[in-house]
C-alpha cells in the first residue's frame, strides 16, 4: 500500500448537546484524505440528517469562517479566513464548521 | 508524591531532621521512590483513562454497524428469553393444574385429568422449543467468539494477569499510595521505568481486539442472566410434571443448562477480565483485521505483552511492600475537592481590613493544617482530615470578605477626594482620581496590587462592573485605539493602563443570563416561523450559489423578518443592501445608515451557512443599537428596570457603545470578541444559524 493511498480515518459522529450534558453518538463516518466525509453507519433516524450535512460540507471546495474586521474596516464588518482541502488545517476547519453550523462533531 | 502535593497546592517542606540523622542511602532511596511514585501515578492515570475511554467506546458500539447484526440476534434471543420467562411465570399456574389433576385422579375423573396433563405437556414442549431457539442463538454467539480462540487463549492469560494487577496497581499508584516507603524505592524506580517503556512499546490493540469480542459477551450478559434465572426457576418447578416424557425433557434441559452455563460463564469471565484494559476500540477493529491473517504479528505483540505483564508484576510485588496509610486516600480525595478554593483564598495580598482579619483566621487554620501535613507522623492524614472542615469555613470567610471588599471598592470610586481637608466640606473626586481608582480596582496599581481579583470581579453584579467602566471614562479622556496608527502608537495604546483596565472589566462581563435565556426562547419562535417555509428555504440553500442577487435578497429578507419578529425588535430601516466592497469584507451593519450590507465580492458570498450567520450576527448589532437607544428616557418606548431582561443587558451594551469604549481586533482579538456588543453577536449569530441549518437538514 503506497503512502499516498492512506486508508480513510473512521470517526464517530456526535450530536453536540446544546444545553450541556454529554454529546450523543449518532453515527460513524469515514474521513478521506481529501477531506470528504462518508457516512458508514449510525442511528436510522439520524441517517438522513447526517447525509444532508455531509453532502453540504463535501460540496465545498474550501471552508471559511467569519473573523473580525480588518484594520480600517467598519466597526461591525466581518472578514473571512479560508482553508482549502489540501491544507493540513482542513480537518480542524471542518470540525469547527460542523460544530458551529450543524451541531455535530467527529470524535 | 511531591508532584501530587504540588498539584494540590501543598508544597512539601523538608521533613524534620530525624534522630539519629538519616542514612544518606535511605534518603537517596526515598527521593527516588518519590519520583517513581509520580511516574506510577501518571501511569495509573493513563490506565484509568484508557479504561474509561474503552467503557465509553463499548457503550458507543451499540450503534456501530459491526454490531447491528449482533443486536438483531440479541433482540431475537431476548424474545425467546422473554417467552421462557413468561412461561416460568406460568409455573405456579401449572402447579395448580397438577393439584387439580391429582384431585381429579382421586375422584376418578380420568378424562379431565388427561386433558390437564396434555395441556401441561404442551406448555412444556413449547417452552423447550423456546429455550432451544435461545440456545442456538447463544451457541451462535459463542461460536463467533470462539472462532478466534487460538488467539484468545494466548492473550487471555496475559490479560487475566493484567486485570489482577490493576487493582493492586491502583493501590500503589492512586492518590494514597506511597510506594518506596520501605526498602524497595530505588529498585522500584528502575523497574517502573522499564515497565513504562514496555507499556509504551506494547500496542494497546493487543487487548483492544479482545474487547471487541468481549463486548459481545458483555452485551449479552443481561439477557443471559435472565435466561439462566428463567431456566433455574423453571427447573426448580419440575416436580409437578408427571410422566416419563416430561422427565426426559427436563433431563435435556438440565444437561443443556449446566453445559451452557459452564461454557458461557467461562466466556463471560474472560470478558470481565479484559474489559477494563482496553482503549481505542475502532483502531483495534482495523488492526485486528490485519493481524488476523498473520500469526507473526500476534507472536511479536504477545512477546511485548509478556514483558509488560512481567514488569508490572515485578513492580507491584515491590510496591506492595509499602501499604498506604489509613485515611490517606480519603484525605487526598476530600482535599482535592477544595484545594482550588483554598489556593484561591490563600493567594492575593489583601489590604482590606476585614479580608485581612478573615485571612488571619484562614492562615491560622492553614498553618495548623500544613504543620500536620508536613510532619511525618503516621496519623497525619487522619488529623488533616479532621482539620479540613474548619479550613473550608475559613476559606469561605476570606472569599466572602473579598467580595464585600470589592463591592466597597466599587462604591468608593466616586467618593470625595482623598485630599479633602479634615473637618472641612468634602471635595469631590477629580476625574483623574476616579480614573486612577478604577484602574486600581480593575488591574491594580501597580498590577496587581489592590486589584479586585478577576474571579471576584466576574462575580460582581453588572451595575458594579459598569460603575468601574464609568469611572475609567470619567472626564472623557480615555483614548480610543486607532488601528491605523503606527505599530508603536498601537502598542502604547494597548499598554495604556486605562485601556488595560477596560479590557479586564469586559473580560469579567458576561452576557446577562436572563437575557440569554429569554433569547433562547425567542430563537425557537424564529425557527418555527422559518420552518413554515422549510422546503422553499431548503431549495434556496441547495441552489444558493446559482441564485441571482434578487433571489438571494428575498431569502435573506425572509430570515431578517423572522429574526426581528421572533426576538421582538425592528428590522434596519433601510433593510439589506448588496454593495460591492473589498473582498476582505463580507458585510456589515452600519448604525448611521441603519442598513445591513452584503458584499457580493466577498469569498463567502456563495456559502449559505456563512451568509446566514453573517446576517444574524449583523442584525443582532441592529438589535443592540435599538436597546441602547431605548435607554434614553425621551425614547417613545423607553426601556426601564421594570423590563429586565433586557434592561441589564442594554446597560452593558451602552457601556460599550462608541468611541474609546470599543475594542478593535487589532488592540486584542480576544477582548474584541468579549466586549458586550461582539460577545452577543458572536454567540447569537452561529446559534441562530445552527438552529436553522439543523432544521433544514432534518
Amino acid at each position: 500500500m503506497s503512502d499516498s493511498a492512506a486508508p480513510p480515518d473512521i470517526f464517530n459522529v456526535y450530536e453536540i448537546a446544546e444545553e450541556g450534558g454529554p454529546d450523543a453518538l449518532i453515527g460513524e463516518a469515514e474521513y478521506a484524505a481529501d477531506g470528504m466525509l462518508t457516512l458508514t453507519g449510525g442511528l436510522p433516524d439520524k441517517a438522513d440528517f447526517l447525509r444532508d450535512v455531509f453532502g453540504r460540507v463535501n460540496a465545498k471546495a474550501s471552508l471559511s469562517k467569519l473573523i473580525g474586521p480588518a484594520p480600517g474596516a467598519e466597526r461591525f464588518a466581518l472578514g473571512t479566513e479560508t482553508v482549502t482541502r489540501d491544507d493540513p488545517a482542513f480537518f480542524d476547519a471542518l470540525q469547527e464548521y460542523l460544530t458551529k453550523y450543524f451541531g455535530v462533531r467527529l470524535g | 508524591m511531591s508532584g501530587l502535593l504540588e498539584t494540590l497546592g501543598l508544597k512539601r517542606k523538608q521533613p524534620p531532621a530525624p534522630v539519629p540523622p538519616p542514612d544518606p542511602k535511605a534518603q537517596v532511596i526515598m527521593i527516588k521512590a518519590a519520583g517513581a511514585s509520580a511516574k506510577a501515578r501518571t501511569a495509573g492515570v493513563t490506565l484509568n483513562g484508557r479504561r474509561d475511554a474503552l467503557r465509553k467506546e463499548i457503550e458507543d458500539l451499540a450503534i456501530a454497524k459491526q454490531y447491528q447484526q449482533a443486536e438483531a440476534k440479541l433482540t431475537e434471543f431476548e424474545r425467546h428469553v422473554d417467552g421462557g420467562v413468561a412461561w416460568a411465570g406460568r409455573a405456579k399456574e401449572l402447579a395448580n393444574t397438577r393439584t387439580q389433576a391429582e384431585q381429579l385422579q382421586q375422584t376418578g375423573d380420568r378424562k379431565a385429568e388427561g386433558m390437564l396433563k396434555a395441556l401441561a405437556q404442551v406448555e412444556v414442549e413449547a417452552n423447550a422449543l423456546r429455550f432451544d431457539n435461545a440456545g442456538k442463538l447463544l451457541d451462535g454467539t459463542k461460536a463467533a467468539v470462539e472462532k478466534r480462540v487460538p488467539e484468545w487463549r494466548q492473550v487471555r492469560l496475559h490479560n487475566n494477569e493484567m486485570a489482577k494487577l490493576k487493582p493492586r496497581l491502583d493501590n500503589v499508584t492512586g492518590p494514597g499510595g506511597i510506594p518506596g516507603r520501605g526498602d524497595g524505592g530505588h529498585a522500584l524506580q528502575n523497574e517502573w521505568q522499564a515497565f513504562e517503556a514496555a507499556l509504551a512499546d506494547c500496542p494497546a490493540n493487543v487487548t483492544d481486539t479482545i474487547a471487541v469480542d468481549a463486548y459481545k459477551l458483555v452485551f449479552h450478559r443481561e439477557a443471559l442472566t435472565k435466561a439462566l434465572d428463567a431456566l433455574a426457576n423453571a427447573y426448580g418447578k419440575k416436580t409437578f410434571l408427571p410422566g416419563d416424557a416430561a422427565d426426559e425433557q427436563w433431563g435435556w434441559s438440565e444437561r443443556e443448562y449446566k453445559a451452557r452455563r459452564t461454557q458461557l460463564s467461562s466466556l463471560l469471565q474472560k470478558a470481565k477480565y479484559v474489559k477494563p484494559l482496553t482503549a481505542e476500540l475502532e483502531e483495534a477493529v482495523a488492526e485486528f483485521a490485519a493481524m488476523d491473517t498473520g500469526g507473526a504479528t500476534w507472536v511479536e505483540m504477545l512477546t511485548k505483552l509478556d514483558a509488560k505483564a512481567a514488569k508490572a508484576q515485578q513492580l507491584l510485588r515491590m510496591a506492595e511492600r509499602a501499604q498506604p496509610l489509613p485515611d490517606e486516600q480519603k484525605f487526598f480525595a476530600a482535599y482535592g475537592k477544595i484545594s482550588e478554593w483554598v489556593k484561591t483564598a490563600a493567594a492575593n495580598d489583601d489590604t482590606d481590613d476585614q479580608t485581612k482579619n478573615a485571612k488571619t483566621e484562614f492562615n491560622n487554620q492553614w498553618g495548623a493544617f500544613r504543620e500536620i501535613l508536613d510532619s511525618w507522623d503516621d496519623d497525619r492524614f487522619t488529623r488533616c482530615l479532621e482539620k479540613l472542615p474548619a479550613l473550608k469555613v475559613a476559606a469561605d470567610a476570606v472569599m466572602k470578605a473579598r467580595r464585600d471588599a470589592a463591592l466597597r471598592t466599587v462604591d468608593a470610586l466616586n467618593a470625595p477626594s482623598a485630599s479633602s481637608p479634615s473637618g472641612g466640606p468634602p471635595v469631590p473626586a477629580s476625574n483623574a482620581e476616579k480614573n486612577a481608582r478604577a484602574v486600581k480596582a480593575a488591574i491594580g496599581d501597580p498590577p496587581p496590587a489592590g486589584a479586585i481579583p478577576p474571579a471576584v470581579l466576574k462575580s460582581l453584579p453588572a451595575d458594579k462592573k459598569i460603575a468601574i467602566l464609568d469611572a475609567l471614562k470619567a472626564g472623557g479622556t480615555l483614548v480610543p485605539f486607532n488601528d491605523n496608527a503606527s505599530d508603536s502608537a498601537q502598542q502604547a495604546a494597548r499598554d495604556n493602563p486605562r485601556r488595560k483596565a477596560q479590557r479586564a472589566v469586559y473580560a469579567a462581563m458576561d452576557l446577562d443570563e436572563r437575557f440569554v435565556e429569554a433569547e433562547e426562547i425567542d430563537r425557537r419562535k424564529v425557527l418555527d416561523a422559518l420552518l413554515q417555509d422549510k422546503e422553499e428555504l431548503k431549495k434556496a440553500r441547495d441552489e444558493w450559489p446559482l441564485l441571482g442577487q434578487d433571489d438571494r435578497k428575498k431569502v435573506l429578507e425572509k430570515l431578517l423578518k423572522a429574526h426581528c419578529d421572533g426576538m421582538g425588535f425592528k428590522a434596519p430601516a433601510n433593510g439589506i443592501k448588496f454593495e460591492d466592497q473589498d473582498a476582505s469584507t463580507n458585510g456589515d451593519y452600519l448604525p448611521g445608515g441603519d442598513v445591513i450590507r452584503i458584499n457580493p465580492k466577498s469569498r463567502i458570498y456563495d456559502d449559505f451557512e456563512l451568509q446566514v450567520d453573517l446576517l444574524f450576527h449583523e442584525n443582532s448589532h441592529n438589535w443592540q443599537g435599538q436597546l441602547v437607544n431605548r435607554l434614553d428616557p425621551s425614547h417613545p418606548n423607553p426601556l426601564t428596570p421594570a423590563e429586565d431582561p433586557p434592561y441589564t443587558q442594554a446597560l452593558m451594551f451602552q457601556s460599550n457603545n462608541a468611541g474609546a469604549e470599543i475594542i478593535p481586533p487589532a488592540e486584542d482579538y480576544a477582548s474584541y470578541q468579549k466586549q458586550p456588543w461582539e460577545d452577543h453577536s458572536w454567540s447569537t449569530g452561529p446559534k441562530t444559524a445552527r438552529m436553522l441549518m439543523k432544521g433544514l437538514a432534518t
